[in-house]
C-alpha cells in the first residue's frame, strides 16, 4: 500500500527527516522535549529510590537503637 | 453535591488515601498519557498538513502549546496549594507544591526553548523579543525563586509557607508583568508579531493538537503523583500504613 | 512606630558608610555604562533611561537582606510577633526607612546622572520625579523579598532571584515614561499606571511581608 492513500503529508521518508527545509529546527525541539520529558520521569524515578533507602537506612538505625537500649535494660 | 465536595476535600487531606488511590490510577495516567502523546505527536508531525505560510516549521507548536499551557497551570497550582497550606495547614498542598515546582519549570524551559527556535525559521532570529516569549521566560524566573526557597530553607513546614507566600506573591504579579510586557511590546513595535497568532490552523491541524496537549497534560499530572508519593513517603515513613507498603512492596 | 522610625533613620545615619553605598554604587554602575559601549551621544541618550533604572534596581537590592537582619537576630523582632498588635504598620515604616536610605537620594541625584548619559537637562524634574514614584515600589516589594529570606544564611544570593523579576512592571514604565517624553509622546498613561501600582503595593506588601515573617520567625 502507498503511503500516500494514508493521508500521510510527506511522500517518502527522507522527505519527512527533512521537513521540507526546516529540519534543524522541527527535530531539535522535539529533541529537547524528548530531553525534558525522560529528565522529569528519571528524577522522580530515582527520588522515589533515594527516598526508600532512606527510609530503610532510618529504620534499620531505629530497630539497633531499640536493641541496644533493650539490651541495657537487661 | 457540597456535601460530597467536602468530603472529598477531607479525603485529599489524609496522605493515606492519596497514596493509596494516587498507586492505584498512576499506572493508567501514565499508559494513557504515553499512548496520547504518541498519537498526537505522530499524527502531527506525519499527517498533518503544511501551514501556508510557515511551512513545515509550524509542526513546534505540537510541543510549545502544550509546554506552555503546563508551564502557567503549572504556577497557578502552586499558588493554590500555597492558599490551601497557609489558610488550612493542609501538609498535601505542600507536597504537592513541592512536586509541582520542578515540573512546571522544567517544561516553562521547554516552552521558552521551543518559542525561541520557532522564532529561526520563521523571522530569522533565533529570539524573538514578542510579548509572549519573554513573558514565558519571566514565569521561569518566578518558579526558580519559588525552587531556590524551597531548597534553601532546612525546616519543610517553614520552607512550604514561604514558598506559598512568594507563589501567592507571583501569582498576583503575573497579569500586571504581563499586561506590562505587553505594553511594552505593543510601544516598540507597532506590527506586533505572535507566534501562534497568525497560524491559519485548519481542523486537521487542530487534532492532533488537542490529543497532544491532553496526553501531555496527563503526563504532567502523573509526573505530579509520582513526586507527591515520594514526599508522603519521605514525611511519614514512621506511621503504620507507610511500614505496611513497604513490606508489601518488599515481598513484590 | 514613629520611635522606630526615628531609630532607624538615626541608626543610618550614623554609619555614614553604608547610608553612601547605594547612592555610590548608583553612581558608578551607571558611570561604567558609558564605558561598555561607546562614546556614542546618540546611542548613550537612547539607552539612558534603561541605564538609569537598571542601576536604580541593582542600588535599592543592596541594603535589602540587611533590612530586617538586626531585628532577627537581637530578638526585637520575635517579640513584636508574640504581641497581639499588628505589625502592618511596623513593616511599612521599615520599608519606608529603606527608601529613605537608597530610592530617595537616588532619586536625588539622578538628574545629574542622566546629564552625564546626554540626556537633556532639560528633562531632569522628570526623570527625578519618575524615579521617586517608582523607586518607593522597589523597596516595598524588596521588602516582601527580605522578609522571606530573613534569618537564612543564603539568604542574600537569592533575594535578587525572588525580587528581581516582580521589578519587571516598574522597570518597564518607569523607563518608557523618560524615553516617551524624549520622541516628544504623551506620558499619561505610563505616569498612572505606575502611581496606580505604588497604591497597590502601599497596601500588599506590607500585608504579604507581615505574613511571611511570621513564618520565617516561627522555628
Amino acid at each position: 500500500m502507498d503511503i500516500e492513500t494514508l493521508g500521510m503529508h510527506f511522500s517518502s521518508f527522507g522527505e519527512f527527516l527533512a521537513m521540507g527545509g526546516h529540519a534543524p529546527y522541527v527535530w531539535s525541539s522535539y529533541a529537547f522535549m524528548l530531553v525534558i520529558v525522560l529528565w522529569n520521569v528519571i528524577s522522580a524515578l530515582g527520588q522515589g529510590r533515594k527516598v526508600k533507602q532512606q527510609i530503610s537506612k532510618r529504620l534499620a538505625m531505629q530497630s539497633h537503637a531499640n536493641e541496644s537500649a533493650m539490651e541495657k535494660s537487661l | 453535591m457540597w456535601e460530597s465536595l467536602k468530603r472529598l476535600y477531607h479525603r485529599l487531606g489524609s496522605p493515606k488515601w492519596f497514596f493509596q488511590i494516587s498507586g492505584r490510577w498512576l499506572p493508567y495516567v501514565l499508559v494513557l498519557a504515553t499512548a496520547l502523546i504518541g498519537i498526537g505527536l505522530i499524527w502531527g508531525l506525519m499527517f498533518a498538513p503544511e501551514e501556508r505560510l510557515q511551512g513545515n516549521s509550524y509542526r513546534i507548536m505540537y510541543i510549545h502549546v502544550p509546554a506552555a499551557i503546563i508551564a502557567q497551570s503549572g504556577y497557578l497550582i502552586l499558588a493554590i496549594a500555597g492558599v490551601v497550606s497557609l489558610v488550612w495547614r493542609m501538609k498535601m498542598a505542600d507536597w504537592v507544591a513541592r512536586a509541582v515546582a520542578p515540573i512546571g519549570a522544567s517544561f516553562c524551559l521547554l516552552a521558552f526553548v521551543t518559542g525561541a527556535v520557532w522564532g529561526k525559521p520563521t523571522w530569522g532570529v533565533w529570539f524573538v523579543l514578542d510579548a509572549r516569549i519573554i513573558s514565558v521566560m519571566v514565569l521561569f524566573f518566578l518558579y526558580l525563586g519559588v525552587i531556590s526557597l524551597q531548597t534553601v530553607i532546612d525546616n519543610p513546614r517553614q520552607a512550604a509557607n514561604a514558598s506559598a507566600v512568594l507563589a501567592i506573591v507571583g501569582v498576583v504579579n503575573i497579569p500586571i508583568i504581563k499586561y506590562s510586557v505587553e505594553w511594552w511590546n505593543t510601544v516598540h513595535q507597532p506590527a506586533s508579531i505572535s507566534l501562534a497568532g497568525k497560524l491559519s490552523i485548519a481542523p486537521t491541524m487542530f487534532m492532533p493538537l488537542v490529543i497532544s496537549i491532553l496526553g501531555f497534560y496527563l503526563l504532567f499530572v502523573g509526573l505530579i503523583l509520582m513526586r507527591t508519593r515520594n514526599h508522603i513517603l519521605e514525611s511519614e515513613y514512621k506511621t503504620r500504613w507507610v511500614a505496611d507498603w513497604l513490606s508489601q512492596e518488599g515481598r513484590a | 512606630m514613629k520611635a522606630m522610625m526615628w531609630r532607624d533613620l538615626l541608626l543610618a545615619y550614623r554609619r555614614k558608610g553604608e547610608l553612601l553605598n547605594p547612592l555610590f554604587f548608583f553612581w558608578i554602575v551607571v558611570g561604567l555604562f558609558p564605558l561598555s559601549i561607546a562614546p556614542d551621544p546618540e546611542l548613550l541618550r537612547q539607552m539612558g533611561a534603561g541605564v538609569l533604572w537598571m542601576s536604580a534596581l541593582l542600588s535599592t537590592l543592596l541594603g535589602l537582606d540587611l533590612l530586617f537582619r538586626s531585628d532577627f537576630e537581637d530578638g526585637a523582632l520575635e517579640q513584636l510577633l508574640i504581641s497581639p498588635h499588628s505589625i502592618f504598620g511596623w513593616v511599612l515604616a521599615k520599608s519606608l526607612v529603606h527608601w529613605l536610605v537608597t530610592g530617595l537620594p537616588l532619586a536625588l541625584i539622578s538628574p545629574l546622572l542622566g546629564v552625564m548619559l546626554q540626556l537633556p537637562a532639560s528633562q531632569g524634574v522628570l526623570i527625578m520625579s519618575v524615579l521617586l514614584l517608582g523607586t518607593p515600589i522597589l523597596s516595598l516589594i524588596g521588602t516582601v523579598g527580605a522578609a522571606l529570606t530573613v534569618g537564612l544564611k543564603k539568604g542574600g544570593l537569592i533575594l535578587p532571584i525572588l525580587v528581581l523579576p516582580l521589578y519587571i512592571p516598574v522597570l518597564i514604565f518607569g523607563s518608557s515614561i523618560i524615553v516617551r517624553q524624549l520622541q516628544g509622546l504623551p506620558v499619561a498613561q505610563p505616569f498612572a499606571l505606575l502611581g496606580a501600582m505604588l497604591a497597590l503595593t502601599l497596601f500588599v506588601s506590607p500585608l504579604m511581608a507581615s505574613v511571611a515573617l511570621r513564618i520565617s520567625v516561627s522555628r
